[in-house]
C-alpha cells in the first residue's frame, strides 16, 4: 500500500473527524427522541461518561493556553513555533467539553433558563459563565496566533508583522484562565458535603496538577503529530521542558490522590470503610490504572524528554488514558455509595434508591448501579473527539500551523 | 408558614400504602418512586433483622424530606428547583434542563429523572391515571402536571394539587390521607398551635442525615416498641451477675 501523502493524511483526518461527528450526532438525536433510557444512567448514578468526558476535556483544554502563555511570559523561543497549535488544541478542546456537557442535559431545549432565570449561587451555572468566558480565551488566542500569517499582516515586502507583543500581553489572561476553568468546573463536585468521594478542597487544586499533566501531553502529542521531525529536533528543548513541567503535575497529582484518600482512611466509619472498598476494591484496577500509566508516562518525560518523539508520544497517551480514567474514577465511587445510610444492629444499611425505568426480572430499588456506559453513550460520546479530531485537521489544512509548512 | 411532616415509626407498619398512593396519585412512571418504605437494616422488606432471638422490624418511609437548607435548590443552575412561599420544595418542570446535579447533591435518592418519556410509556402499557389538572405555582412555575416531559428531574411536592392559592390546604396530602397505621402527620412547623408542631416538641423525634446539615421538615418519631414494663425490669436480673452499675 502507498503511503499517503502529508495533505492526503490531513483530509483523511478530516473526514475521520466528520464521519465521527455524524455518527455521534445521529447517536445524540436518537437519544433525544428515545429520552436518556437509552444511557446507562440511572437515579441512583446520574452522571457517567458525558460528565466524565466534560470534565476530562476541560482540563485538555487548559494544556494549550498554559503553552501559549508561558512561551510569551518566559520568552521561551523554541515553544512559540507550537503556539499556534497549542491554542487551536485548547480552542477545539473547550468546545469537546462543551458538547459534552450538552449531550447530559436531559432538556437542553431548556439551557437558555440559565441565562433568563440564573441560580447564582450555583457553582453549574459559573462553571457554564467561565466556560463561556474560556472559549473567547481561546478564540482570541488563535487569532493572535494566526493574525500575522493573514496577507493583511505583511508589510510591502511580505515580510510577517510580529504579534509578540499582543501575545505576550494577552498570556496574563490566558495564564490565569487555564487555571480558573478547572478550578471552577471542580467546585462543582467539592461543594457537595453529602458525597465523602467529592467534598474536599483538595480536588481543585489537584484538578489543576491533573489539568496540566493532560493538558500538556495532549499539547505535546499534538506537535509529535503534526510538527515535520526536523522541527521537532529543531525544537526539542522546549518540548523538553514542556515534559519536564507535565512529570512534575503527574508527581503533584499522584502525591494529591493519595492525601485525598487519608482522611476517608481516617475516619473509620463504616461509610469511609465503604467508600475504600468500592475505590480498592471493586474498582481497583481503574484506580490503580489512574495512578499507574501517569507514573509511567511521568518516569518516560524525565529520563525520555530527549530520548525522541515516539518516546514522548507514547507517555503523552499513557497520560492521557490515566487522567479519563481518573475522570470517571470520580463518578464511580461517589455515585455507588448512597449517602442515606443508617446504622443497623452496628451494621451500615444502605437506603435503596428506584431505578427510574423497569426492566421485567429486574431489581426497581437498587444499593448499587453496575454502571458502564451503553453502546448509545460510547457513540454519542464520540462526538466531542471527532469534533477535535476535525477541528485540527481542518486547520492543518487552512492555516500553516507550524514554520516547516507551506 | 413552612409544612412539615412528622412519621410515627411506632405506629408505621410497612404497608407501603404511602409509597403506591403517591405513586397512583401523581401519574409516576413506571420505576419511579417519590415515596419509597423499607425495612430498616433488612435486605429484603418486611423480614427481620437480628440474631440469637433478638430479632426485630422497624420500618422506614422516606420521601422528599423538604430541607431548609436544600443542597437540591442550591446547586440548581437555572432556579428550577425553588422554595414556595409555604416553604415546599419544588420543581418547574418547564425550567428543568435536566442537568442531575440536584440528584447528586441530595443526600436521600428522592429525586427521580424521566428516563422516557412518562406519557408514551403510560400509552404503551394501556392506561392514564393521577390527578388530571396542572398546577402553577404563583400563576407560572408548573410544579405538577400529569404527564412530565421526559429529560427533567421530579419529586414530592408534599401534595402541591392539594393547596390552596393562599397556601392553606384543602385536603391533607394523599400519604398522609391513605396511610392506614394513622401514622403521618402533616402540618404547619410555625404555627406552635398545629398538632406538628406539638409533635415535635413533645415527642422523641429525629431527622435523617442531620449531619449533612440540610435541616430536613420531615421528622420521625423513634419507635419505641413499648413492652411490659415490669417484666422489662425483671428481665434485668443483674443481682445475679455482675451490675454495671449500682442502682
Ligand atoms: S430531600 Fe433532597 S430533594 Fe428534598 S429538599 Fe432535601 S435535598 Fe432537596
Ligand atoms: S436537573 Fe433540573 S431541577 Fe435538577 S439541578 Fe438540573 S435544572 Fe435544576
Ligand atoms: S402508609 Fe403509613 S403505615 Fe403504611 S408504610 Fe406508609 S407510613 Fe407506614
Amino acid at each position: 500500500m502507498k503511503s499517503l501523502s502529508v495533505s492526503g493524511k490531513k483530509t483523511a483526518a478530516l473526514i475521520a473527524g466528520a464521519a465521527m461527528c455524524v455518527a455521534g450526532l445521529a447517536a445524540w438525536a436518537y437519544q433525544l427522541i428515545a429520552g436518556m433510557q437509552v444511557t446507562n444512567l440511572r437515579n441512583s448514578f446520574t452522571w457517567g461518561l458525558y460528565m466524565g468526558s466534560f470534565e476530562f476535556f476541560i482540563a485538555m483544554a487548559s494544556g494549550g493556553m498554559f503553552v501559549f502563555a508561558i512561551a510569551y511570559l518566559w520568552d521561551i523561543k523554541q515553544l512559540k513555533p507550537f503556539t499556534k497549535i497549542a491554542a487551536i488544541g485548547s480552542l477545539a478542546s473547550v468546545v469537546a467539553s462543551g458538547v459534552a456537557i450538552f449531550e447530559d442535559l436531559g432538556e437542553p431545549f431548556h439551557a437558555l433558563y440559565m441565562i433568563i432565570t440564573p441560580n447564582v449561587g450555583s457553582p453549574l451555572f459559573w462553571d457554564v459563565i467561565i466556560l463561556t468566558l474560556y472559549v473567547i480565551v481561546c478564540v482570541v488566542a488563535v487569532v493572535l496566533t494566526i493574525l500575522p500569517d493573514t496577507k493583511k499582516h505583511m508589510d510591502d515586502r511580505g515580510y510577517r508583522m510580529d504579534n509578540e507583543e499582543k501575545c505576550r500581553k494577552f498570556s496574563y489572561i490566558a495564564f490565569p484562565a487555564a487555571f480558573l476553568v478547572n478550578i471552577v468546573t471542580s467546585l462543582m463536585f467539592a461543594t457537595q458535603n453529602t458525597r465523602e468521594w467529592w467534598h474536599s478542597a483538595l480536588i481543585p487544586v489537584n484538578a489543576c496538577a491533573e489539568a496540566l499533566a493532560v493538558g500538556i501531553s495532549f499539547t505535546i502529542l499534538l506537535c509529535v503529530i503534526m510538527a515535520k521531525h526536523e522541527t521537532f529536533v529543531e525544537n526539542s528543548d522546549g518540548i523538553r521542558l514542556l515534559a519536564r513541567i507535565a512529570a512534575a503535575a503527574i508527581a503533584a497529582y499522584i502525591v494529591m490522590s493519595f492525601i485525598e484518600i487519608i482522611p476517608i482512611a481516617w475516619s473509620g466509619t463504616q461509610e469511609s470503610r465503604h467508600l475504600l472498598h468500592l475505590i480498592f476494591h471493586t474498582y481497583g484496577a481503574l484506580f490503580w490504572l489512574e495512578i499507574l500509566l501517569p507514573l509511567v508516562a511521568m518516569i518516560l518525560f524525565i529520563v525520555g524528554g530527549g530520548l525522541g518523539k515516539e518516546l514522548v508520544a507514547a507517555a503523552s497517551v499513557l497520560v492521557i488514558i490515566g487522567i479519563f480514567i481518573q475522570r470517571m474514577m470520580l463518578l464511580l465511587p461517589a455515585f455507588n455509595s448512597i449517602p442515606l445510610t443508617l446504622p443497623v444492629a452496628g451494621k451500615l444499611w444502605t437506603f435503596p434508591i428506584a431505578v427510574g425505568t423497569f426492566t421485567e426480572g429486574e431489581d426497581v430499588f437498587v444499593r448499587f448501579w453496575n454502571y458502564a456506559p451503553s453502546a448509545v453513550e460510547w457513540i454519542v460520546g464520540i462526538l466531542p473527539v471527532g469534533l477535535i479530531v476535525f477541528v485540527m485537521a481542518g486547520s492543518a489544512i487552512l492555516f500553516r500551523l507550524l514554520p516547516d509548512q507551506e | 408558614m413552612r409544612y412539615c411532616m412528622v412519621i410515627d415509626l411506632d405506629k408505621c407498619i410497612g404497608c407501603q400504602t404511602c409509597a403506591v398512593i403517591c405513586k397512583m396519585h401523581h401519574a409516576q412512571p413506571e420505576g419511579t418512586w417519590w415515596n419509597r418504605v423499607f425495612t430498616q437494616g433488612s435486605e429484603y422488606h418486611q423480614s427481620a433483622v437480628g440474631s440469637n432471638g433478638t430479632f426485630k422490624i422497624e420500618y422506614l418511609p422516606v420521601s422528599c424530606q423538604m430541607c431548609e437548607n436544600a443542597p437540591c435548590e442550591r446547586v440548581c443552575p437555572t432556579g428550577a428547583t425553588y422554595r414556595s412561599k409555604e416553604g415546599t420544595i419544588l420543581v418547574d418542570y418547564n425550567r428543568c434542563i435536566g442537568c442531575r446535579t440536584c440528584m447528586a447533591a441530595c443526600p436521600y435518592g428522592v429525586r427521580q429523572f424521566n428516563w422516557k418519556d412518562p406519557k408514551k410509556a403510560k400509552a404503551e402499557a394501556g392506561y392514564a391515571y393521577g390527578y388530571p389538572f396542572d398546577v402553577k405555582d404563583e400563576g407560572k412555575r408548573l410544579v405538577y402536571t400529569q404527564d412530565r416531559p421526559a429529560g427533567v428531574v421530579e419529586k414530592c411536592t408534599f401534595c402541591v394539587e392539594c393547596m390552596n392559592e393562599d397556601g392553606t390546604y384543602h385536603t391533607l396530602p394523599a400519604c398522609v390521607r391513605a396511610c392506614p397505621g394513622k401514622a403521618r402527620f402533616f402540618g404547619d412547623l410555625d404555627d406552635p398551635n398545629s398538632h406538628v408542631s406539638h409533635l415535635v416538641r413533645t415527642k422523641q423525634v429525629f431527622r435523617l442525615k442531620e449531619e449533612y446539615g440540610t435541616d430536613p421538615k420531615v421528622y420521625y418519631i423513634s419507635s419505641s416498641k413499648p413492652k411490659n414494663v415490669e417484666a422489662e425490669w425483671a428481665d434485668q436480673s443483674w443481682e445475679n451477675k455482675t451490675p454495671n452499675y449500682i442502682p
